[in-house]
This record gives structure tokens, C-alpha cells and sequence, in this order.
């Protein structure tokens, strides 16, 4: 990814003004609720924990809140209707693994974390897919 | 299996068990499958190839992932490339007149040598082939044929198969010494499923009615209960999806492989 690419995908002002996200504060923002709501129809959330808490540190490390994530990856087109954008959505593929190998995961271990990662945003609506762990 | 059975079986599989090798004489029952369908001017328009993931080098399963085939790359052991031959038309003449010479076009349909050589070819067939468009539209059509066999005899032979958009095609084409004409038309991944036969039940399809007319475009046809029911004890027809257990087996698969739940 170029240094044009990440300036514009991160945005310059949102450095100074990310305040760290913890698995209890991503609860309440709309992509969450989505997603969970998706992925387990409600039912007892403390089964997603492990899942929770990979997205608020994937948000730390991106600096970005769940929902700007959501949004880097959708382009509004001119006509009103909306559209995946394939830069956005490929430069969240680089930073979920880059986000996985600065934990020092690798092999299947990797895989799986990535592909936890992928899943708050496949119930967002962006289509992706990661490698299946079959090391 | 039936015939009836297997177009009543087959589904687009997504989970197959990567540690299970294909047998080769499955792969030649596929493609001789294929090579029966039918086709116009008995013309050569599918061609495949076969290779097994094993033996492809991990660069280039990398370039062919894209955001709708990346994990079932991965599941499958076995990939069949398909192509359209563009250069179908060439010899069109000479297949034709020897269908005439084996009674298969007759004079009783109006079919005789001289009619190819001074009117069908000139006339029809060259235009066509020098048709880009009409070429790609009839070519198309047709290796679609082909590959429907080929799906419903990889479900004969036990196994589950799905086909995926074909990119990274120009990686490919140096890889496996691919010919200018030919261009790519679908990926058909193959494997022995891990998802049950019935792969959750058989998917939601409209009636008859809704897409099949009698006489005229706005007279549904009309079913006869009789039928279908012969056409569900011969398992063309079979349980519908979801199964109840469905979402439960399709998570515990993607936890089995490490895939988003």
C-alpha cells in the first residue's frame, strides 16, 4: 500500500484525535450491533468475546472506530446507491495481516485470527474471503 | 445414480475435505461427460484443463484468489480450468459434411454435402465465425453444456463440485501453455464434499409456473401433482433447504477450517 493510499484511507486528522477502543465501547456503535446480531441473533453475546476483543484492537491498530472501518470499505456512488470499494477493501485485507503478523501469529494460527477479523466485516456487508486453515 | 437423482443432488459446494484425493478415473468419466454434450456444428468448443493443488506452485494459487474464491482454493484438490475455444468454427464444414456421410444430418431434413460446402458455410457459418460476438455468444452457450455435464457427472461419481469466476487468467495462461484462442469461462473446483450429500437441503427454486409456459408466454404450465410426486420418490425433487441443522453444520465446518462464522 502506497503512503498516498494510507494517508487517504486512515485520514490525516484522525491520528491526534483516536481515542483506544476497548471490546465494551465498540458494543454500541451500529456495525457492531449489526454484526453481532448477524452472526448470533442475539442470543448471549459472551460467546463472541474472543471476537470482540480482536476487533477493538484491530481498531487500536488501525485507529479507526468499527464503524469508519465499515466505511473505508463502501463507496457512495453519484446515483445515491452505495458500492464496495476494492481499494478500501484491499487495504483492509493488508492491514488485518499486518494487524495478525504484529501479534506474532503465523500458520493456521494466523489464518484464524484473520478470518475472525474478516467476519465483523463480511456481516457488514463486504464481501471477503481468507484462506481456509488446512496446514 | 440416476440420472434424475443426480440433478436432483447436485449442489454448489463450498466445503470439500482437502486431504481427500480425487481418483483419476473420476476426473475421465467428468470430462468424457462433457465431451458427449451436445453441440452445434459437433464443433470442439469446450476445452479444460485439470491439475491438482498439490502439484500447483503457492504463488499461483495465490494469484488465483479473489474476494468469492480464496477458502475454497484452499479445500479443493482439484481445480479444471475451463476455456472456449474461439477457433471452433475451423473445420465446421468438414464435421457437418461428415455428419452427413454417418446419416445423421439426412436429406429428409433437407442436409446434403453440397448444401454445406455452397450454402451453409458461405452463407451461415463463415459470417458467424468472423463474427466476434456471435462467435463468443454461440461458444458460450455451448461450453455451458458441456460443463453442465461435467457438474452432474462429478455428482454422479460421489463428488461435490461448484464452479468460481476464473481471474488471474493471463498467470495461468503461461503456466499451462494455454493457446491465444482460447479465453477463460468458469473454474470448476472438485473434491470430495464435507458438507452431507444434501448439503443443507435442495435450494429455493420458483415453480414451474413461474418459468415454464404452455402455448403462449402468459399460460403457466401448469403442474400435475401426480408427477411431481413420481418426480420426489425419484429424487429429482428432494427436501427442501434449510435443513434444520443446516446452520450448525455450516458453522462447525468453518470453525473446522479456520473461516469466519
Amino acid at each position: 500500500m502506497s503512503e498516498t493510499d494510507q494517508r487517504e484511507f486512515h485520514g490525516e486528522d484522525i491520528e491526534s484525535a483516536f481515542e483506544p477502543l476497548t471490546p465494551e465501547s465498540i458494543i454500541s456503535f451500529p456495525s457492531v450491533v449489526k454484526w453481532l446480531d448477524s452472526v448470533n441473533s442475539g442470543k448471549d453475546i459472551s460467546v463472541m468475546s474472543e471476537q470482540l476483543n480482536l476487533v477493538a484492537e484491530f481498531c487500536n491498530f488501525v485507529r479507526q472506530t468499527p464503524d469508519e472501518m465499515i466505511a473505508k470499505c463502501i463507496r457512495n456512488l453519484k446515483d445515491g446507491t452505495r458500492a464496495i470499494s476494492t481499494k478500501g477493501r484491499n487495504i483492509t485485507e493488508e492491514n488485518i495481516k499486518n494487524f495478525v503478523k504484529a501479534r506474532a501469529k503465523t500458520g493456521n494460527e494466523a489464518i484464524v485470527e484473520e478470518n475472525k477479523i474478516r467476519g465483523f466485516f463480511v456481516h457488514n456487508g463486504i464481501f471477503m474471503q481468507g484462506r481456509a486453515a488446512i496446514l | 445414480m440416476e440420472f434424475k437423482e443426480a440433478a436432483g443432488t447436485r449442489r454448489s459446494v463450498r466445503f470439500f475435505k482437502p486431504w481427500q484425493p480425487v481418483e483419476r478415473e473420476k476426473i475421465q468419466k467428468i470430462f468424457e461427460a462433457a465431451n458427449r454434450s451436445s453441440r452445434s456444428m459437433n464443433a470442439d468448443y469446450a476445452k479444460a484443463i485439470v491439475v491438482r493443488r498439490s502439484e500447483l506452485p503457492a504463488e499461483t494459487i495465490d494469484a488465483l484468489r479473489n474476494p468469492t474464491t480464496t477458502a475454497s482454493l484452499d479445500l479443493a484438490p482439484v481445480y479444471i480450468f475451463w476455456y472456449l475455444d474461439m477457433d471452433y468454427p475451423t473445420g465446421g464444414a468438414d464435421r457437418l459434411k461428415e455428419l452427413v456421410e454417418n446419416h445423421v444430418l439426412t436429406p429428409s431434413h433437407g442436409w446434403s454435402k453440397a448444401y454445406v460446402d455452397e450454402f451453409l458455410w458461405p452463407q451461415v457459418l463463415k459470417p458467424i465465425a468472423d463474427n466476434q460476438m456471435a462467435t463468443m455468444f454461440m461458444g458460450t452457450i455451448e461450453c455451458g453444456q458441456a460443463i453442465a455435464n461435467a457438474l452432474l457427472a462429478a455428482v454422479d461419481e460421489g463428488l461435490g463440485t461448484c464452479l468460481h469466476a476464473f481471474t488471474a487468467a493471463d498467470k495461468v495462461k503461461d503456466l499451462f501453455h494455454v493457446p491465444d484462442s482460447w479465453i477463460p469461462i468458469w473454474l470448476q473446483l472438485l473434491g470430495y464434499s464435507a458438507e452431507e450429500k444434501a448439503a443443507g437441503g435442495q435450494r429455493p427454486r420458483r415453480p414451474l409456473s413461474s418459468n415454464f409456459f404452455e402455448g403462449a408466454a402468459d399460460k403457466p404450465f401448469e403442474e400435475d401433482p401426480e408427477v411431481t410426486e413420481s418426480l420426489k420418490r425419484d429424487k429429482l425433487i428432494q427436501d427442501p433447504g434449510p435443513f434444520a441443522h443446516r446452520e450448525t453444520e455450516v458453522k462447525m465446518l468453518s470453525r473446522m477450517f479456520g473461516l469466519p462464522e
